[in-house]
C-alpha cells in the first residue's frame, strides 16, 4: 500500500537522519554528554540491581538499625549508604527502588501522553460538539481530587503494581490534551494542512505526517515534566499507603518513610531523594536537547 | 550651504555572533537634506530596514551591531556613539517612525488617542488636555474622519487604513524632523496606498519634514521620492535624482531591478495559447456565506456575504486574472474551487462536472485534476518535512506509480521547476523565498493537473524572483496544456499572465473581459479607481489627489437567511461585462 511505499522511498533519508541525530550527540555541550551517560549509568544499574545490592534490600536486621553512610560515626561495614530503620541496607534498596521508580515513571508518563494526545487531537481535529465533550473531560479531571481517585480504584481493584501504573498513567493526561488541542487548532488552517487536504489526503494522513511532527516539540517538553511529576506523584500515593506496598522498595516511599527520621538521622530521607532529584533533571536536561534537536528550523541554514 | 538633517557615515552593521555572524549593512553612506524624501529601494536581505532602524539607534534591540561608522543627527549628535537616554530623547521626538504592519504595531489594549498622546506627554511635558487638542489636531491632519470618536476607539476598531493614519498621527504629532517610513503602504490595498502616499507627501511639505522612505517597490518611490538609494545586500549601489535613477541608471542591479518590475499596459495582449472552445472551470451564480454565530446557544443570527452570486468561465489552455482588493471574496472562490469551501448557493463545475453532486470516490479523483499554488511559500509547505517528501506526497496519497516511477517523476519536477537533485533532502527552511515557491508549484503539478489555482502566487517574492516565477507559470501552461485560475491584487501582473479578467469588488463581480479590453478601457467606476491607483515607475507621473471609492462599501454582515437579488451584467463590448 500508500504507507509502505512512502517508508521504502524514505529508507535513505531516514538512515541519513538517524546518522544525524548521532552526529548531533557529538556536537553537543559536555552536560548534555553527561546527561547521556548518566542515563546509561541509572538504567544499567536498575537493570542490575540483583547483581550489584550488596544485601537484600528486603532483610532486616534490628542490631544494625539507623546506622550513618560511610565516613560517619557508627559507620558498619559493608553498608556504603547506611541503613533505616529496620536496618535494611539503604543502598540495595536504593537499586531496587530506582528500578521500580523508572519502570512506573516511564510508562506511566507514557500512558498519560499517549491518552492526553489522543484526546487533544480528536478534539482539536473534528472540534465541535466532541470538541465540547472532550474538554469538558478534561475539566473533570482537573476538578476530581485525584488521590481520591487513586483510593477508589485501589479500593476496586487492589494494589497490584500493573494497576498502580495504570492509575498514575491517568493522573496527568489532561494537561496534554490541553496542550495539544491547542496547538493542533494553531496549525489546522495553516496553508500547509490545507496544500494537503486538496491532494485529497485523509485525516490519517493529515494527522500522522503533517501535524505530528509539527507539535512534536511541546509533547516532548512536557512529557520531560511529567516524568518528575509523576515520581513525586508515586512517592506521595506510596506515604498514604496507595502506592507499592511495603516492603518493597520505590524511591518516593523510601522518601515518605525517612521524613519521621528526617531531624535525626537525615540519610534515610534524602539519599533517595537526592536519587530523585538527579533523575528529573537528567529528564528535563535531555527533553530540552531533545526538542532543540528535534526542530528543525533550529539548525543551521546550509 | 544646507547642513544635512541626517548623515549616515560608512555605517557597518552586523548580526550573530561567531562563526555565524554576518553583515547586514556594509559601510554605507548617504545624507538627508531638511525637507527633502530620500527613497531607499532594495530587495529583502538588501539591508534597508536595518539601516533605519540603526539611525534610531534601535538596532541593538533587534539583536545587531554597529561595528562602525557615524550617523550624525542635525550636526550635533552621532546616533552610534549616543547614550541610551540621549537617543531617547531623539527617538519620537526628533526622529519618528512609522512601520510596515499597522495591524501589530499599534497596541491593541489602549486607545488610539492615548497612543497619540504618548510622545508629547514624555518628550514635550504637555498636561493631558494640552495633548489631547494637538492630538485631535494632528488626526484632522491625516484626515481620520470624525477625530472624536476615534480617539477613545481601539485600534481593532479601526481598518487597516484608519490605523496607519493613525500610526503617522502618532509620528507627526511632536514635529519630528526626520521621518522614517518603513514600507508603510506594503500591507494596504492600493487604493488605499494611493491615499496615504499621498497624504505622506502633503504633510512633508506642509511641514518640512524630511523623510527617509524605505520600500522594495519602485513604483511608489517614483511617486514620493526626490533622491533615490538602492541597496544590494548590504551595498549601497547607486544614489541619485529620482528622474536620473529612472531615465538613466548606471548600475546594473538598478536597471535589472526597473527591467523586473511589470508596468500595466507595456506587455503586448497574451497570444491565445489554443483556440479550443472547452471550458475548464465554470462557476455559476456561486454564493458562499459564512454564518456569525452569537449568543449562549450559538445560533447564527447573520452572515457574512463572501462571495456574492458570480459567474465566469475558464476556457481550456487559458488564464483568468481575479482581482481585487483584500477582503473582496477572491481567495474564497479559490478555496471553493479547491473544495475548501463550500457555496451555498450556485454551481460550480470541473470538465462540466458539479462538485457539489460528487461521489466520495469522485472528489478524490477530483482532486487530481486540481493543484494550487498559495500565497505565502513560507507557510505552504510543512516544516518538518523534505523537499522529496513534499513533492512525492500528492502521488503517494492517490496511489500513482512504483517508489521508483515517483522518485523519477519529483527528479523530473524538481528540474522542471529549476532546482535541482541536491535539493531532494533539504528542508523549507534551507531554501530561499523564490525556490520555495518552486517547490510549491512542483508538488501543485505533480499529479499532472488540468487546473492550477494560484493564489496571490508572487506577492510575497522580490521584484526579480517575481519575474522568473512568472515566467515559470507561462512556460508550464504551454508545455503542459494548463488552465489557470490566477488571482492577485497586482494588475500589472495579471496583465502579463492572464486572457480574461475578472475585478471583484465586495464578494461581487464588477467586471469580466479580456484582459486587455477591461484593463485598457474600463468600464465599471471601481475598475477606474483601481487603476488609477497603481503607483507608476514613472517620476513624471504625478500622483494625483485619490478619491474615495464609496459606492456599496457597506458591510458585508447581512441577516441570517437575507436574500439577494439576481445579477444583471450588462455588456458594454465584446465579451466585456459590467456589473450595473
Amino acid at each position: 500500500m500508500a504507507n509502505f511505499e512512502m517508508n521504502k522511498s524514505d529508507a535513505a533519508p531516514r538512515q541519513k537522519a538517524t546518522q544525524q541525530y548521532f552526529k548531533s550527540v557529538q556536537d553537543s555541550s559536555w552536560l548534555i554528554k553527561f546527561c547521556f551517560i548518566l542515563l546509561g549509568l541509572l538504567i544499567a544499574v536498575a537493570l542490575l540491581a540483583p547483581l550489584l545490592a550488596p544485601h537484600d534490600p528486603n532483610a532486616q536486621s534490628l542490631l544494625s538499625r539507623l546506622r550513618p553512610p560511610i565516613g560517619f560515626d557508627r559507620y558498619k561495614e559493608g553498608f556504603l549508604v547506611g541503613t533505616d530503620e529496620l536496618g535494611r541496607d539503604l543502598l540495595s534498596r536504593l537499586l531496587y527502588g530506582l528500578r521500580f521508580t523508572l519502570l512506573i515513571a516511564v510508562i506511566g508518563s507514557i500512558i498519560s501522553m499517549i491518552i492526553g494526545s489522543v484526546i487533544g487531537i480528536i478534539s482539536g481535529f473534528v472540534g465541535g460538539i466532541v470538541d465540547n465533550l472532550l474538554m469538558g473531560l478534561v475539566d473533570i479531571q482537573i476538578a476530581f481530587p485525584f488521590t481520591l481517585m487513586a483510593l477508589l480504584a485501589v479500593a476496586v481493584f487492589g494494589t497490584d503494581l500493573t494497576i498502580f501504573v495504570i492509575i498514575i498513567g491517568l493522573a496527568d493526561w489532561d494537561k496534554y490534551a490541553r496542550v495539544v488541542r491547542g496547538q493542533i487548532i494553531a496549525i489546522r488552517e495553516a496553508p500547509y494542512i490545507d496544500a494537503v487536504r486538496v491532494t485529497g489526503a485523509g485525516p490519517y494522513r493529515i494527522i500522522r505526517h503533517h501535524m505530528l511532527p509539527n507539535i512534536a516539540s511541546p509533547i516532548i517538553v512536557l512529557w520531560t515534566f511529567g516524568v518528575s511529576n509523576v515520581i513525586l506523584l508515586e512517592s506521595s500515593l506510596s506515604f498514604l499507603g496507595l502506592g507499592v506496598q511495603p516492603p518493597t522498595a520505590t524511591l518516593g516511599s523510601m522518601t515518605g518513610f525517612g521524613r519521621d527520621y528526617l531531624a535525626s538521622y537525615p540519610h534515610i530521607g534524602l539519599a533517595p531523594a537526592l536519587m530523585i532529584l538527579v533523575i528529573a533533571l537528567v529528564f528535563l536536561l535531555l527533553g530540552d536537547w531533545l526538542r532543540d534537536t528535534l526542530d528543525v528550523r533550529l539548525k543551521r541554514q546550509t | 550651504m544646507i547642513n544635512p538633517v541626517l548623515s549616515v557615515q560608512e555605517l557597518r552593521v552586523a548580526f550573530g555572533a561567531g562563526d555565524t555572524r554576518a553583515v547586514a549593512v556594509k559601510s554605507i553612506s548617504f545624507d538627508l537634506m531638511p525637507g527633502e524624501t530620500l527613497g531607499i529601494v532594495g530587495e529583502s536581505g538588501s539591508g534597508k530596514s536595518v539601516s533605519a532602524l540603526s539611525t534610531m539607534a534601535l538596532i541593538r534591540q533587534a539583536g545587531g551591531d554597529i561595528e562602525d561608522g557615524k550617523i550624525i543627527y542635525d550636526g550635533r549628535i552621532d546616533m552610534v556613539t549616543a547614550t541610551e537616554s540621549e537617543a531617547r530623547e531623539i527617538r519620537g521626538n526628533e526622529i519618528a517612525m512609522i512601520f510596515q504592519e499597522p495591524m501589530t504595531s499599534l497596541n491593541p489594549v489602549f486607545t488610539i488617542g492615548e497612543q497619540i498622546i504618548e510622545p508629547l506627554i514624555t518628550h514635550l511635558g504637555l498636561s493631558k488636555n494640552e495633548a489631547k487638542t494637538r492630538a485631535l489636531a494632528a488626526m484632522n491632519e491625516v484626515r481620520i474622519p470624525e477625530p472624536k470618536r476615534r480617539y477613545d476607539q481601539y485600534p481593532h476598531e479601526l481598518s487597516g487604513g484608519m490605523r496607519q493614519r493613525a500610526m503617522i498621527a502618532m509620528a507627526l504629532v511632536c514635529e519630528p524632523k526626520i521621518l522614517i517610513a518603513d514600507e508603510p503602504t506594503t500591507a494596504l490595498d492600493v487604493t488605499i496606498q494611493a491615499q496615504i502616499l499621498w497624504l505622506i507627501k502633503k504633510l512633508k511639505s506642509d511641514h518640512g519634514t524630511a523623510v527617509l522612505f524605505i520600500t522594495h517597490d519602485l513604483g511608489v518611490v517614483a511617486q514620493i521620492a526626490e533622491r533615490v538609494a538602492v541597496m544590494q545586500m548590504g551595498n549601497l549601489v547607486e544614489i541619485g535624482a529620482v528622474d536620473q535613477i529612472y531615465r538613466a541608471p548606471s548600475h546594473p542591479y538598478t536597471r535589472k531591478l526597473l527591467s523586473a518590475v511589470p508596468v500595466l499596459g507595456a506587455t503586448p495582449a497574451k497570444a491565445k495559447v489554443a483556440d479550443s472552445a472547452s471550458i475548464v472551470l465554470a462557476l455559476e451564480d456561486v454564493s458562499v456565506r459564512y454564518p456569525v454565530k452569537t449568543g449562549l446557544l450559538r445560533r447564527a443570527t447573520s452572515e457574512v456575504l463572501a462571495v456574492d452570486r458570480v459567474s465566469f468561465e475558464v476556457p481550456k489552455c487559458t488564464t483568468l486574472g481575479l482581482v481585487g482588493e483584500s477582503g473582496c471574496g477572491k481567495s474564497t472562490i479559490s478555496r471553493a474551487v479547491m473544495g475548501l469551501a463550500y457555496p451555498s448557493s450556485g454551481k460550480i463545475s470541473l470538465d462540466g462536472a458539479d462538485l457539489a453532486t460528487l461521489s466520495a470516490q469522485e472528489r478524490f479523483a477530483f482532486h487530481r485534476k486540481t493543484g494550487i499554488v498559495f500565497q505565502d511559500p513560507f507557510a505552504a509547505l510543512s516544516p518538518r518535512r523534505r523537499a522529496f517528501d513534499q513533492i512525492a506526497e500528492p502521488m503517494v496519497i492517490h496511489n500513482w506509480g512504483s517508489p521508483q516511477k515517483i522518485r523519477e517523476r519529483v527528479r523530473w519536477l524538481l528540474n522542471r521547476v529549476g532546482l535541482g537533485d541536491e535539493h531532494l533532502d533539504r528542508f523549507p527552511h534551507e531554501f530561499s523565498g523564490g525556490q520555495r515557491q518552486r517547490l510549491c508549484i512542483a508538488r501543485a503539478l505533480a499529479l499532472e493537473p488540468e487546473l492550477l489555482i494560484a493564489d496571490e502566487p508572487v506577492s510575497a517574492l522580490d521584484v526579480s524572483v517575481q519575474a522568473q516565477v512568472l515566467e515559470l507559470f507561462s512556460e508550464l501552461q504551454l508545455e503542459l496544456g494548463l488552465t489557470y485560475l490566477f488571482i492577485s491584487h497586482d494588475l500589472a501582473i495579471v496583465e502579463q499572465v492572464s486572457e480574461a479578467v475578472a475585478v471583484m469588488f465586495m464578494g461581487r463581480l464588477v467586471e469580466y473581459g479580456p484582459s486587455k479590453k477591461v484593463l485598457s478601457d474600463p468600464g465599471h467606476e471601481y475598475t477606474k479607481n483601481l487603476l488609477a491607483s497603481i503607483p507608476v515607475p514613472d517620476p513624471t507621473k504625478t500622483l494625483s489627489k485619490p478619491k474615495l471609492f464609496a459606492e456599496g462599501r457597506k458591510s458585508p454582515i447581512i441577516p441570517y437567511g437575507t436574500m439577494t437579488g439576481p445579477v444583471q451584467m450588462k455588456e458594454i463590448g465584446a465579451g466585456h461585462y459590467i456589473y450595473s
